[in-house]
């Protein structure tokens, strides 16, 4: 069952066509990588698709209802969370407050507080609830910013690079994370450069290239594509020169 | 003497009345506003033209049309802006201040031009009035520091740290910002009917940018989003200003030394502050 698709979505900055009528659908239940090399349009569809980027024409279709150009706050509260390339955490408030703000909304009054602990202790972070968002270690910013994506209680994640500047065994923490999510019904769409990593936590693989869509399919079969090589590592007789 | 302490008493309340206002929008919600004073002259001229027309209005019900005045003008400079960040948004509120300021200069009718309007009301006892003032700024401070442990007030800070992620994790921004706007304003209104109430008038000079510079000033000198350090920056701003009064030296040194020092002031303390991070 797709639970988000795209309908010819294009978006343009001036002159450069940074998504170029791209039709995607993301399968409910599943992880979705995309992939593509830089400036192929990834985290630009990801903004048109969460509201932060208002697309040039098309249409972005979620659970039946065409979110198409809705603002950001909107879109989340429909059931879109995302994270960020650049981390974008609230730097100057604690563990705990970056994620009770974002619970506010999907835990009554009462609860706020309990469930905003429960949380934190759920994704290993409850040791650090009162430290400074910019106080902690690099690899538990990128944990907590997708905790607090999370504790907005979505149907549907985007996760930007998510394991790009951790270390192997915080990547492998990640994944498992990211698994754990999926295993509880959540919908995850991940743009990363790691290959072991989108090859083995995705079932299904889009691969973009200026803007367009060039293949798609499982991790088997998108490997062995020759558009998507040609796309990374270009043409035989380019490679041969 | 005390009658000068009491005097210092009154503007060191006001003054922090529109320290407090500008602390909720610049310091809590990290929108760089100029002009506290604008929002400050409607609540006095929203004061003097009431009392001119109707001298009998009592004081509660004046203030809630000064504390809706403010809300609304707050709003309306909000709502505009509310695209613009940073640089640009200090501009627009730059030109928004001198916008009113020139209405009250030339809608005579209305405000009485460059003469302002005066109140037909008697002077108040200084010491009723100092601890008029003071009821007011304790009554401001507590709803402040209410807001800010509520959901409300971590909104507004997580719009400070990142609006985009803010937004990203389900939150109405344009609406939290011009929640803050209408509310800082609705407080520097009301600093703005103290005033008018003491001085007896309205008039428009009072009014000037120079005096949303003042403003700014103490709340970075007391600490941006920390209301008790808003009320320390303007006791030293309020005591500065005043000194050469205070210690009958106003003759030799001119009152325009204060803009010089404020200037230095605020340039100082960006650069430690800068130091700091």
């Amino acid at each position: 069952m797709t639970l988000l698709s795209t309908h010819r979505l294009h978006k343009d900055f001036g002159g450069i066509v940074a998504v170029n009528d791209l039709d995607l659908n993301i399968e409910k239940g599943f992880i979705t990588g995309i992939i593509g090399p830089n400036g192929a349009g990834k985290t630009t569809s990801f903004n048109c698709m969460t509201g932060l980027d208002v697309p040039t024409s098309g249409q972005v279709i979620f659970n039946d209802i065409d979110i198409t150009g809705l603002p950001t706050y909107r879109i989340n509260r429909l059931g879109i969370a995302r994270t960020f390339q650049n981390l974008r955490l609230f730097k100057e408030m604690t563990v705990f407050e970056n994620v009770r703000v974002a619970k506010h909304r999907t835990s009554s009054a009462g609860n706020l507080q309990k469930d905003s602990g429960l949380w934190l202790e759920k994704l290993g972070l409850w040791t650090y609830r009162d430290e400074r968002a910019k106080d902690l270690p690099y690899g538990l910013q990128k944990r907590l910013e997708i905790a607090r994506a999370m504790a907005t209680n979505p149907k549907l994640l985007f996760l930007d690079e998510p394991a790009a500047g951790l270390n192997q065994t915080e990547t492998q923490e990640i994944m498992e994370l990211i698994r754990s999510f999926r295993d509880s019904g959540l919908t995850v769409v991940v743009i990363e450069h790691d290959m072991h990593l989108i090859m083995n936590l995705c079932q299904h693989i889009t691969v973009l290239n200026f803007g367009q869509k060039i293949a798609e399919g499982s991790p088997e079969s998108v490997r062995n594509d020759p558009q998507v090589i040609e796309a990374y590592l270009g043409k035989e007789d380019h490679a041969a020169r | 003497m005390s009658s000068f302490i009491l005097l210092l008493g009154i503007y060191f309340g006001i003054y922090a009345l529109l320290a407090l206002g500008q602390n909720l929008i610049t310091g809590k919600t990290g929108l760089l506003s100029l002009c506290q004073a604008a929002f400050m002259a409607i609540g006095a001229y929203t004061t003097a033209i009431l009392l001119s027309r109707h001298p009998h209005l009592s004081f509660v019900y004046v203030g809630v049309w000064v504390i809706l005045s403010g809300a609304i003008f707050g709003l309306l400079i909000g709502i505009p802006t509310l695209r613009l960040k940073g640089d640009y948004l200090a501009i627009a509120s730059l030109g928004f201040g001198e916008i009113v300021k020139n209405v009250l200069l030339n809608a005579d009718t209305l405000t009485g031009g460059p003469m302002g309007i005066s109140l037909p009301i008697k002077s108040f006892d200084k010491g009723l009035f100092l601890g008029m003032v003071w009821l007011v700024v304790c009554l401001v401070l507590l709803g402040l520091i209410q807001l800010q442990r509520s959901h409300w007030g971590r909104g507004l800070e997580a719009i400070r740290e990142d609006e985009l992620a803010a937004q990203s994790v389900g939150l109405n921004t344009p609406l939290y910002k011009g929640a803050a706007f209408m509310i800082g304003a609705a407080i520097s209104a009301m600093a703005g009917m103290l005033w008018a109430l003491y001085h007896g008038s309205a008039i428009p000079q009072t009014f000037d940018s120079t005096l949303s510079i003042m403003v700014l000033c103490m709340v970075v000198l007391g600490g941006l989003g920390n209301y008790y350090g808003s009320l320390f920056g303007t006791m030293v701003i309020v005591v500065i200003s005043e000194l050469p009064r205070l210690l009958g030296f106003s003759a030799i040194i001119p009152a325009a030394v204060n803009q010089i020092l404020f200037g230095i002031i605020l340039v100082s303390l960006v650069i430690l502050r800068q130091k700091k991070s």
